[in-house]
């Protein structure tokens, strides 16, 4: 992983620890001119040791979840760039017949060159330090069956390779490491990759039937590789989905395919062996563009473009989990301002007896540093630990859910536990830092009588400059967002303004509670606008996953104020309530006053729990409406069954001849026929805006798929108002394609879709929209055709993904067929996984591979599902900031109330009346907090679910409720276990030793 | 006292029990032996001491003497390692610890030093709490606990919290706390320890009047020579025993009460 939101790790790595060492030097700094306020605070570690056990539990955890995302991102890098290594091997580089240097270059399908170009190649860099291999090399395209165990693939790889070049390549070799000699191969013997041998059940010496185009031919099993690129096995660059193959002598495959004297490509290897050969990619590849000038041919630099695509995923992959994490992060910073300030509680009377005796502020502050720095180093080595071992859990899981896509090996490296170190002990030194300076502003007298502050409300001009600053920084914000039309602008400027203007009322002299209470209100009643009326009164904004967080803080932030503020009026709602029960009254009195009292600390774990149930909460609520949506009776275009035939013949007859080889077809409601032009995605652009060409799937529909197809769509080009006049377009008129919704530029993507193919211009809301001509290349000729959007195809149709025109359309511009859908709707579609099976039984030898399209939708649902649940494991992380807060808030309160309980006792409370005062208290704050983070989870998922340009407009909104309960249950059940032991403590006080505590 | 129903004082003898030799409390050969570290050390060593209804007794001594282990064992805070305690003829020393916490919520009443009011409940809350922990109704107990409040002169401050209040309007809110609920007996430990002398002065006349008009039976722990003056009888007290008890004469009007006889 070589960047996190486009700012190099290595950068990242050296500013962290530069950071790192200006807290090392401070704290040095006060150790050496202030020996003796360093010991005041260190000591307190050794002397206090269960409590710093306690503070370090809580202080580690931003610095777990940061190395956790880390750790993820180098497990997904070193997976798949690992996968490409493996795959690859000593291959860097290919020479083939396309000269667009477009990578994903599928050689069945680019075409043919003569040997005599391999033989000028091979001259042009004779010598060439940078190169050590040459190999001539041709690819098919096949159906096989093995005869043995009657087991079959309808589509395969054909890997012909020269057995005199492919030793400098590395050879093939068994699964057990043998080199397996294709020279000696008997005539009809060819080599299995490990996979497709699984796939068909083979063993050395079965028989295989390959049918290359339509013509079956016998072939022996003479060995099975390990998969590779020479044993066959390629991975689409765009689908990322592996296809198997087998590989045999390049002449017998010239002879099978008919193509003698012709290759695919030449491979290169480079000098530096397997990992070190793509650092000369770049020479390599401007030596053989001068070689090949003349002959028609281009480079693909496979090696390197697959290693930045695998690196750039992990990157995505990173990112996502750091965004989601920074909820975690968040939560896990005011933990820390929690922790700190609890310790200051505790400690009130001593600090004010050293103020007294002449200790300045600042050297409390350098105590307190001293003593959090001390924490900060320890919590993050044991946070890093903890961060890897859970980016090792993530691993285990994700290869559960992915293991058969792609290998998952965990792997976490040095650098990303160093920054994970160094940002976890800078986040909590600077955070540290605040909260002493805050904490130092102690009066003297009250914190020596151990009696509160009376704060006397008192017009300060800091408080008129900080309302000033805050209304400037936020209209600039504003103005700033207005200018470019960036919702993070604009609603972080719009959410600082009322602010400013409350700390101005302030210094006015206004009340705090209906000032900051109408604060609270504005900003929720602002952030949870529909989207139409937002966009009525304040016009259109673009956004990105960053407002995600900044909706979290904000809505919590404005949340906590107002229930913080009013807490006294909630409480006394409570405090009636709690009459019913008048056996627990007391219990409940005291458990709710303490709460009430401590309004920052209450605010504080509010607030915690709020945003990471929140953030569950959103997260499991657009996941259940999105999947609801995706596997919705829409999905499949009213399809069932589509059987995939690759080839330039398809049958003519589909459904006469299904029934000629005995298959029921009186169960087929329709049939309808797409052809696509090319195996790999051909290239396209919008017309006039995107110089660059971008790969992306084009389809031709013939007449039997656009009468029987369900289609529906999101978006629709002026003229075409309605489903209906786009089909009839799509019937009638020539150059008219509608796409799916994948090729509308998305808002927050994280850079997923970066180099795919997009509509620029287009936004999804834009339901109607000015017609938008796009260039299609054919690879034929080189020509250019130009065909226009008239549609966008409703996002819940998942079944359907590229462009789409009538066959006529695509006939004039590719004038080829590589593959042919045939697509069934059945009169019952629960049979369709049966009618696949037949029909792939049937045209076995036409290479037809069967599909249930439901089968389909529901793998691909499960897989985005597995995805999406490792990331709420993940943001689940947050919850033990949580429980750690509510931990360490009841062991404190123990520590602070015991005079308090000895009263109690004395008074007539039972032990576990005192004990249920704690639990009541807990469940009090994080009941409060959990549904706070539920209901704002839940009203911001369902504004976004139901804007306009969420693509679900027509469903209806599902709660999660499964899942609600779930996160409601374990947060209470989490925090009342971490309660259990100090509100047990609390009831086992002695009171007449309590009552002597000083 | 303030009776279950929001009345006035009853009758106190209809409400408390007396042992056969008609004290309130009575101990016999009281033991308590507190380990610190390695080292045993014998805090009360056979104690015995008897309280009559309706007396106020100080029980004063130096330091470390005992006074307050004594007054945590007579009161069922602590429990006894050796001897017997009878609070109204009931032997609280051998009572479980739920039994003994639901007697002093009852039949007894506590004033500590200043500090010891819950500082997140206001005075009313304060005050109405051990009404509330004996069951009663959460209306008829905030009734009751400004009734309280207003016989010690703090019915306007109700509502205030411990922090709004001075050092003696706190002991007062204690000294309501403490009779809410119509106790047998209030132990005082320490009631003007943190307090000036004018206002020390002020709360233990209020118990004296307490005393006075209610036949309220009051056990004071004290250092104040001045409180001990003000109360019927001073037991004394060193290295865990009873030295000593005087009985009180009141020699009215300019002289500083004196003790008369050594028993």
């Amino acid at each position: 992983m070589k960047d996190i939101f486009g700012v190099p790790m290595n950068a990242i790595m050296i500013t962290l620890l530069i950071l790192l060492a200006v807290c090392v030097v401070t704290v040095a700094w006060v150790a050496l001119r202030r020996p003796v306020i360093f010991k005041l605070g260190m000591r307190n570690m050794p002397r206090r040791r269960h409590q710093s056990a306690i503070v370090v539990s809580g202080l580690m955890l931003s610095t777990l979840i940061i190395a956790a995302a880390l750790g993820t991102g180098d497990t997904m890098d070193h997976s798949v760039t690992g996968n490409v290594y493996e795959n690859l091997g000593a291959v860097d580089e290919l020479v083939v017949a396309s000269k667009d240097k477009v990578a994903n270059v599928d050689l069945a399908s680019e075409g043919a060159f003569p040997v005599a170009n391999f033989d000028a190649v091979e001259a042009a860099v004779a010598g060439d330090a940078q190169i050590d291999g040459l190999m001539p090399q041709l690819d098919a395209r096949a159906a096989v069956i093995n005869e043995t165990r009657q087991l079959a693939e309808p589509d395969i790889i054909l890997s012909g390779v020269d057995p005199a070049r492919i030793e400098a390549f590395g050879g093939l070799t068994t699964p057990d490491g043998k080199t397996i000699d294709l020279a000696g191969l008997p005539s009809d013997g060819v080599v299995l990759s490990e996979a497709l041998a699984s796939d068909l059940g083979a063993v050395t010496g079965d028989t295989l039937t390959i049918f290359y185009d339509d013509a079956p031919t016998t072939w022996t099993v003479a060995a099975i590789a390990k998969d590779s690129y020479l044993s066959g096995t390629r991975r689409g660059y765009s689908s990322g989905f592996e296809t198997s193959g087998l590989a045999m002598p390049l002449s017998a495959l010239q002879d099978l395919t008919g193509q003698p004297g012709m290759l695919s490509a030449i491979a290169i290897s480079n000098a530096g062996g397997v990992y070190g050969g793509v650092n000369a990619t770049d020479d390599v590849v401007a030596t053989l563009d001068t070689a090949l000038s003349s002959q028609g041919l281009g480079v693909d630099p496979i090696k390197q473009d697959r290693v930045d695509a695998a690196e750039k995923f992990s990157t995505i992959f990173t990112g996502l989990f750091l965004v989601l994490g920074l909820f975690s992060i968040a939560a896990g910073v005011l933990l820390i301002v929690l922790i700190f300030t609890m310790l200051a509680a505790e400690r009130r009377s001593e600090m004010g007896m050293e103020r007294a005796l002449g200790t300045h502020r600042r050297q409390l502050i350098q105590q307190f540093v001293s003593e959090g720095s001390g924490y900060a180093l320890l919590a993050g080595v044991i946070g890093s630990a903890l961060g890897v071992g859970a980016a090792y859990g993530i691993a285990t899981v994700m290869s559960m859910f992915f293991g058969d896509y792609v290998p998952i090996e965990p792997k976490v490296t040095i650098r990303s536990i160093v920054v994970a170190y160094c940002a976890g002990v800078v986040i909590t030194f600077f955070t540290v830092v605040l909260a002493s300076w805050k904490i130092s502003r102690v009066n003297i007298v009250a914190a020596v009588r151990d009696i509160p502050d009376v704060s006397v409300h008192h017009r300060n001009r800091q408080t008129l400059v900080w309302g000033v600053l805050l209304l400037v920084a936020g209209g600039l914000l504003t103005f700033m967002g207005v200018s470019n039309m960036q919702a993070f602008f604009f609603m972080s400027g719009m959410s600082l303004l009322p602010f400013g203007i409350a700390l101005i009322l302030g210094f006015l002299g206004a009340p705090a509670r209906p000032v900051y209470s109408a604060i609270g209100v504005a900003l929720l009643v602002f952030w949870l606008l529909p989207d139409n009326v937002f966009k009525a009164i304040f016009g259109d904004y673009s956004s990105g996953v960053e407002l995600f967080f900044v909706s979290g803080i904000v809505l919590v932030i404005a949340t906590t104020l107002l229930l913080v503020t009013n807490l006294d009026l909630l409480l006394m709602g409570l405090s009636h309530l709690s009459g019913v029960f008048r056996s627990t009254l007391p219990a409940m009195r005291t458990a709710i006053a303490y709460p009430s009292a401590t309004r920052g600390r209450t605010g504080m774990t509010i607030a915690m729990f709020s945003l990471i149930v929140f953030s569950l909460v959103m997260m499991a609520t657009m996941n259940t409406n999105y999947s609801a949506a995706a596997s919705g009776d829409e999905a499949n275009a009213g399809w069932h069954v589509r059987a995939d035939q690759i080839g330039p013949k398809p049958i003519a007859d589909f459904t006469g001849t299904l029934t000629s080889k005995g298959v029921d077809t009186s169960q087929f409601e329709a049939v309808g026929v797409t052809h696509k032009p090319t195996l790999a995605d051909p290239q396209a652009r919008v017309s006039g805006n995107d110089p660059a060409w971008k790969r992306y799937p084009v389809y031709g529909m013939e007449a039997s798929f656009i009468d029987n197809s369900t289609l529906m769509f999101d978006q629709r080009a002026k003229g075409y108002e309605t489903d209906e006049a786009i089909v009839n377009a799509l019937r009638t008129q020539p150059n008219v394609v509608v796409a799916d919704a994948f090729a509308v530029p998305q808002d927050g993507n994280l850079g997923v879709a970066d180099d795919a193919f997009s509509l620029t211009g287009l936004k999804s809301d834009d339901k109607v929209f000015d017609p938008i001509t796009v260039d299609l290349l054919s690879p034929s000729d080189g020509s250019t055709h130009q065909v226009t959007v008239i549609g966008i195809l409703d996002s819940r149709i998942g079944s359907l993904l590229g462009l789409y025109a009538a066959q006529p359309t695509i006939d004039t511009v590719y004038n080829q067929t590589a593959t042919t859908s045939y697509f069934v709707a059945l009169r019952n579609p629960d049979q369709a996984a049966g009618v696949a099976r037949n029909i792939e039984a049937a045209l076995l030898s036409n290479g037809v591979q069967g599909n249930s399209i439901r089968d389909e939708l529901k793998e691909q649902q499960s897989l985005e599902n597995g995805f999406l649940y490792i990331i709420e494991g993940f943001m689940g992380l947050g919850l033990l900031v949580g429980i750690a807060a509510v931990g360490v808030i009841a062991f404190r309160s123990v520590v602070e109330r015991r005079q308090q309980i000895g009263v109690m006792r004395a008074l007539g409370f039972q032990r576990r009346t005192v004990a249920l005062s704690f639990m009541i208290e807990t469940t009090f704050l994080v009941g409060l907090g959990g549904f706070a983070g539920t209901v704002l989870g839940l009203l911001l998922s369902r504004n976004l679910l139901t804007s306009s340009d969420s693509g679900l407009t027509d469903t209806t909104f599902i709660v999660p409720w499964t899942i609600l309960i779930v996160i409601v249950v374990l947060t209470n059940v989490a925090a009342l276990a971490m309660t259990w032991v100090p509100a047990i403590q609390a009831g086992r006080i002695a009171p007449a030793e309590a009552l002597r505590y000083e | 006292m303030f009776g279950r129903n929001g009345s006035k004082p009853q009758n106190r003898s209809t409400t408390t029990h007396v042992t056969d030799d008609g004290s309130i409390v009575r101990s016999e050969s009281v033991v308590r032996t507190y380990t610190t570290g390695t080292d045993k050390v014998t805090a009360l060593r056979g104690v015995d001491f008897s309280v009559a209804r309706g007396e106020m007794v100080a029980v004063m001594g130096p330091s470390g003497c005992g006074k307050t282990t004594l007054l945590n064992c007579l009161s069922g805070l602590d429990s006894v390692d050796g001897g017997r305690v009878w609070i109204e003829g009931t032997d609280i020393s051998t009572l479980k610890d739920r039994q003994r916490t639901d007697y002093r919520a009852k039949r007894m009443g506590f004033i500590f030093q200043v500090y010891n009011l819950l500082p997140v409940l206001s005075a009313v809350e304060n005050v109405e709490l051990p009404l509330l922990v004996g069951g009663m109704r959460p209306h008829q107990a905030r009734v009751v606990a400004n009734e309280a409040l207003a016989t010690v002169g703090l019915g306007e401050w109700a509502k205030h919290r411990p922090a709004e209040l001075s050092g003696g309007q706190r002991q007062r809110v204690t000294i309501a706390r403490s009779l809410v609920n119509n106790p047998a007996i209030v132990w005082a430990d320490e009631p003007t320890g943190a307090l000036d002398s004018h206002t020390a002065s002020e709360i233990i006349g209020l118990m004296r009047s307490l005393n006075a008009s209610a036949g309220l039976t009051l056990v004071i722990v004290t250092h104040d020579p001045g409180v001990g003056a003000q109360c019927d009888r001073i037991v004394r007290m060193s290295d865990g025993e009873i030295v000593g008890q005087d009985a009180v004469i009141v020699v009215p009007p300019v002289s500083a009460p004196f003790v008369s006889t050594h028993a």
